[in-house]
C-alpha cells in the first residue's frame, strides 16, 4: 500500500513543485532532455515536501533510474561501456550533477595521465582546450556498436584525417597492422606532430634495419627521412613512399 | 580580417537580436577581441597552437522553447568563426513535437603544421553533418546520418628527385562524403544495424615552389610539375551489434565488415632544367592506374555468466582480419631535350601487384569473485597474429584486484604475454605490466584520485636487443563544492619513458636509438563566483628532464568575467606561454595574449 501511494505521489509530482527549493535545479533542467519531473530520478517520498530531508528522497539517482529512459546502456554483468562497470564506474560519476551538461575534460578526473597528457606541449587540441573526449572513444559503448578497439585506432582516426588510413596502392605496413600509434601519442607528446621519438630518423631506423647504403646519415637530407618518403602513410603511384 | 568573421558576427548579432524579441528565446554570446606579442620563434608557436589576434566567438548559444509549437526546442550553438581560433564549431538541434530529431553540425579545425621549413602545411579540415532520428516506430529506432569532410588549402611538400630535394607547392583538394542508415531494434533481443557508404575523392594539384627553393645550390632545377590525379576510394560499411541475456547469462556480438575501393589515376609530369637548362631539360612523364581493393572484417563477442551469486565467468574474444590487393600498371616516359631541340625517349613500363593481408585474434577468460567490498579476477588471454609467412601466438595471464568503500576505493592490475616470432623486429617479446589505481572521497564535493601504470618490454639481442621501460603516475585533485558554482582542482603526472633498440645502420654498421623521456607535468585551475563576479585560471608546468631532449614549458591563463547592467557581461583575458629547449634555442618562444570579452545574456 505504502508502495502504491508512493508511485502514484511520484507520478503526479511535477517539476514545478520542487522549484521552490531547487531554483538552482530547475534552471539547469530548462530546455534538456531532463526536463521532466524530478521524482522520476530521485524517487521523492511524500514525507520530503512536508519535511524536506535527505532521507526522504534519493539524492543521487541509482543508475536504474537512468536506465528506464536510456535502455540501451543496460548491462547486468558485462563491463559494458569499455572497463567502466568493471570499475563500478556508475552513470552519476561522470554525470555528477545529473542536470547540466558534464565538462569535457570530465573524464580527466579519472584518468589523471590522460588529462596530463593533453598538458605536453603538441597536443590533440581543440582551441585551447583538450580535444573532447568523445570525438574519439564512444565512452558510453552502446551496445558495444562503436567501440575504439572494434573500428580500429585508424578508423577513429579517419574522421578527421581521411587521406592518410587508405587503402593505398602501396601501404605502410605498421600503420595498417598497429595503428596510428604505432608512431604517433594520440593525447600529447613532448614532439612535434605527437611523434613518439624526438628524431624522426631514430623513430623509422628502430625499424628499418640493413637499408641501402646510398643513405648517408652524415647529411642531413638522409637523416630526415620523411624529406623523400613524403608519403610515409602510403602512397598511390610510389614504392618507395616517395609521392602520395 | 577574413570577411567570414565580420559576416558571422553580424549574422549572430541579428540573430540575438531576433532571439531578444522573442520571448521563448533564451542562451547569449559572449565575443572576444584578442591581443598578442610574441618574442622568439614565431613559428615554433604556432606549430603548437594556431592562435592569432582578432575576434572569436567564446560562445553562442540560442534556444527556443516552447510546449505549444511544431518544434518545441531549438538550439544552436557556435564557437570559435574569428581568425584569432583554429577551431569553429556550430550546432544546430530542433526537436520536433513529433518523436523526431534533426541535428545539424559544422566544425573547422585548421592544420598548422610549420615545423621546418619548406614542411608547411596550411589547410583546414572542415566537417559537416545532418543527423534525423525517428524513434516514433514501435520496433526500434530509425536514425539517418549524412556527412561531408573536406580537407582544402595548400601544403609544402619535399620532391625528391635527382639525388636532390626540391619544393613542390600542392593545392589540396580532398574530400569524403557518406550517409549511413541505422536500425535500433527494441525487444528481447536488442540489435542494431547499420549499413554505411563512403566516398573519398583527392584532386590535390602540384607545382614548383620557387619561392621556397632549398635546392637553389643545385644547379637542376624544377621548371614544372603538373597532375591531374584523381583518387576515388569507395567504402561501403556494414555494422551489426546485438546483446543478449538477463542477470544470468549476458552476451553481445557486435561486426563490422568494410569491403573498401580504391581506384587511383596518377599522371604526373615533372620537368628539370640540368644545369639551369644550359645541359637541355628532362622530363618524367608518369601515366600509372592503380587500384587496391581491400575486405576488412573485425568482430567480437562477449560472454558473462553468473555461476553462483559472487561468482562471474567472463570470456571475450576479438578477430580482425584486413586484406588488401592492390595492382599499379602504367609507363614512365623519360623524355630528353637538349639545347639543339633534339629528343631523346624512353619508355619503361611500371606494373606492380602486391596482397596486404593479417589476422589478429585474441581470446580472454576471466573468473570473477565480487565481494561486497573486495572483487578479484584471475585470466588468461592468448592471441595470434598471422602477417605474411609469419604465425605468431602469445599467452599471457591477468590478476586484478579492487576493493571499494563507501569512500575509497583501489584497484590494481598485472598482465604478463610473451610469444616467439616476430612480425616487427621493435616487438616486444616479453611485457610485463601492472597499474594501480586508487581514489577517495574524503569529504562532499571533493575527490582524490591517482594512477601508477609500470611496464617492461624486450626483446633478445638476435632481434633487436629492445629494451622498454615506462613508469608514470599521476594524481588529481578535485574540488567542487555543491553550495556554490566553484571548481578547484591540481594534477600532476609523471612519466618516465626509457627505451634501447639496437639499430642496423645504413652499410650494416651497427648503432643504437636511446629514447629518454622525464616528464612531469603539474596544473592547477580554478573557477570562482562571487555576486556578480567570475573569476577562473590555470597554472601548467611541464618539465621534462629526460637526456634525450629536455623541454621546459610554463603556460598560464586568467579571466575575470562581471555581469553587467540589461543582461550583459564584461570580461578581460590574459594568457602566457613559453617554451624552452635546453639544448638549443631556435625554437624558444614567449607568447603574452590578452583581450576583453563582451557577452550579452538573453533571460
Amino acid at each position: 500500500m505504502i508502495v502504491l501511494a508512493s508511485a502514484l505521489f511520484a507520478a503526479v509530482l511535477s517539476a514545478g513543485d520542487c522549484t521552490p527549493c531547487h531554483e538552482d535545479a530547475a534552471k539547469a533542467f530548462e530546455g534538456s532532455p531532463h526536463a521532466t519531473a524530478c521524482a522520476t530520478c530521485h524517487d521523492v517520498q511524500p514525507a520530503h515536501l512536508e519535511s524536506p530531508s535527505k532521507e526522504t528522497v534519493t539524492r543521487i539517482p541509482k543508475d536504474d533510474a537512468c536506465i528506464s529512459c536510456h535502455p540501451s546502456q543496460k548491462s547486468h554483468i558485462l563491463p559494458a561501456a569499455v572497463a567502466h562497470d568493471a570499475q563500478r564506474v556508475s552513470c552519476a560519476s561522470c554525470h555528477f550533477k545529473g542536470h547540466v551538461v558534464t565538462r569535457a575534460d570530465n573524464c580527466g578526473s579519472c584518468h589523471p595521465s590522460q588529462r596530463a597528457a593533453f598538458q605536453r606541449p603538441y597536443a590533440h587540441r581543440d582551441g585551447r582546450a583538450p580535444l573532447a573526449c568523445n570525438e574519439c572513444h564512444r565512452v558510453h559503448d552502446e551496445r558495444h556498436s562503436d567501440r575504439l578497439g572494434l573500428m580500429s585506432v585508424s578508423s577513429a582516426c579517419s574522421e578527421c584525417h581521411m587521406d592518410v588510413v587508405g587503402p593505398h596502392v602501396f601501404e605502410h605496413a605498421p600503420q595498417q597492422v598497429s595503428g596510428c600509434s604505432t608512431c604517433h601519442e594520440s593525447h600529447g607528446s613532448v614532439n612535434p606532430r605527437l611523434l613518439k621519438r624526438a628524431s624522426v630518423t631514430t623513430l623509422c631506423l628502430e625499424c628499418h634495419a640493413g637499408i641501402s647504403a646510398t643513405h648517408d646519415l652524415t647529411q642531413a637530407k638522409y637523416r630526415a627521412c620523411v624529406s623523400c618518403h613524403v608519403a610515409i602513410h602510403g602512397s598511390n603511384r610510389d614504392a618507395n613512399l616517395f609521392d602520395r | 580580417m577574413d570577411l567570414k568573421t565580420p559576416l558571422a558576427i553580424t549574422v549572430a548579432v541579428c540573430l540575438c537580436a531576433a532571439a531578444a524579441n522573442a520571448q521563448q528565446w533564451n542562451g547569449g554570446a559572449t565575443v572576444a577581441v584578442a591581443g598578442q606579442s610574441l618574442s622568439g620563434n614565431e613559428e615554433s608557436f604556432y606549430s603548437q597552437r594556431d592562435i592569432h589576434r582578432g575576434f572569436t566567438f567564446e560562445d553562442l548559444l540560442l534556444q527556443r522553447k516552447s510546449e505549444d509549437a511544431f518544434a518545441p526546442l531549438i538550439t544552436f550553438r557556435a564557437s570559435g568563426f574569428g581568425q584569432a581560433a583554429e577551431t569553429s564549431r556550430a550546432r544546430f538541434d530542433v526537436r520536433f513535437r513529433a518523436p523526431l530529431t534533426l541535428s545539424l553540425t559544422y566544425d573547422r579545425r585548421d592544420s598548422f603544421f610549420a615545423l621546418e621549413n619548406p614542411l608547411r602545411d596550411e589547410s583546414k579540415i572542415e566537417r559537416w553533418g545532418a543527423r534525423a532520428a525517428y524513434d516514433g516506430l514501435s520496433s526500434g529506432k530509425l536514425t539517418l546520418e549524412l556527412r561531408r569532410l573536406s580537407h582544402r588549402g595548400s601544403a609544402i611538400t619535399p620532391l625528391f628527385a635527382l639525388n636532390e630535394v626540391y619544393p613542390l607547392l600542392t593545392d589540396l583538394n580532398q574530400r569524403s562524403d557518406e550517409v549511413s542508415v541505422r536500425f535500433d531494434s527494441r525487444g528481447p533481443v536488442p540489435f542494431s544495424f547499420e549499413q554505411s557508404f563512403a566516398r573519398q575523392q583527392r584532386r590535390d594539384r602540384i607545382s614548383p615552389d620557387a619561392a621556397n627553393a632549398i635546392g637553389v645550390t643545385d644547379p637542376d632545377l624544377l621548371l614544372a610539375s603538373s597532375t591531374a590525379r584523381n583518387d576515388v576510394q569507395n567504402m561501403p560499411t556494414s555494422r551489426l551489434s546485438t546483446s543478449f541475456g538477463g542477470s544470468q547469462f549476458e552476451g553481445v556480438v557486435a561486426m563490422r565488415y568494410t569491403p573498401a575501393k580504391l581506384s587511383a589515376t596518377v599522371p604526373v609530369t615533372t620537368t628539370f632544367g640540368i644545369d639551369r637548362g644550359n645541359a637541355g631539360n628532362i622530363s618524367f612523364i608518369d601515366s600509372v592506374t592503380g587500384s587496391a581493393s581491400r575486405d576488412a572484417f573485425a568482430g567480437n563477442t562477449r560472454f558473462a555468466w553468473r555461476l553462483a551469486p559472487r561468482w562471474i565467468a567472463r570470456a571475450t574474444t576479438d578477430y580482425r582480419n584486413t586484406s588488401t590487393d592492390t595492382t599499379l600498371l602504367g609507363q614512365r616516359l623519360i623524355q630528353m631535350i637538349n639545347p639543339n631541340g633534339a629528343t631523346l625517349e624512353l619508355t619503361a613500363p611500371l606494373s606492380n601487384h602486391s596482397i596486404l593481408s593479417f589476422t589478429d585474434a585474441s581470446e580472454r577468460v576471466e573468473l570473477e569473485r565480487a565481494g561486497d567490498r573486495l572483487t578479484i579476477r584471475a585470466g588468461v588471454l592468448a592471441s595470434q597474429r598471422y602477417f605474411g609467412d609469419t604465425h605468431r601466438h602469445s599467452t599471457g595471464e591477468t590478476l586484478s584486484a579492487s576493493w571499494r568503500g563507501s569512500r575509497f576505493f583501489t584497484t590494481a592490475d598485472a598482465e604478463h604475454g610473451s610469444f616467439e616470432h616476430y612480425v616487427f623486429r621493435t616487438d616486444p617479446q616479453k611485457v610485463n605490466r601492472a597499474h594501480f589505481r586508487a581514489g577517495t572521497v574524503p569529504r562532499p564535493g571533493w575527490s582524490v584520485q591517482g594512477e601508477g601504470r609500470f611496464e617492461r618490454g624486450e626483446n633478445p639481442a638476435g632481434v633487436a636487443n629492445l629494451s622498454h621501460r615506462l613508469n608514470s603516475g599521476s594524481v588529481d585533485v578535485t574540488f567542487a563544492p555543491r553550495d556554490r558554482d566553484a571548481l578547484f582542482s591540481v594534477n600532476v603526472g609523471t612519466t618516465n619513458l626509457h627505451t634501447r633498440t639496437d639499430l642496423v645502420l645504413p652499410g650494416n654498421s651497427a648503432g643504437t636509438s636511446i629514447y629518454d623521456l622525464s616528464l612531469l607535468t603539474a596544473t592547477a585551475h580554478g573557477e570562482y563566483s562571487i555576486q556578480r563576479v567570475r573569476i577562473s585560471g590555470s597554472l601548467t608546468r611541464a618539465r621534462d628532464n629526460g637526456s634525450t631532449w629536455p623541454v621546459r614549458t610554463w603556460n598560464g591563463d586568467a579571466r575575470v568575467m562581471v555581469r553587467g547592467p540589461s543582461r550583459s557581461e564584461f570580461g578581460v583575458f590574459g594568457e602566457r606561454w613559453s617554451y624552452n629547449e635546453q639544448l638549443a634555442s631556435s625554437a624558444d618562444f614567449g607568447v603574452t595574449r590578452y583581450g576583453v570579452l563582451l557577452g550579452w545574456r538573453l533571460p
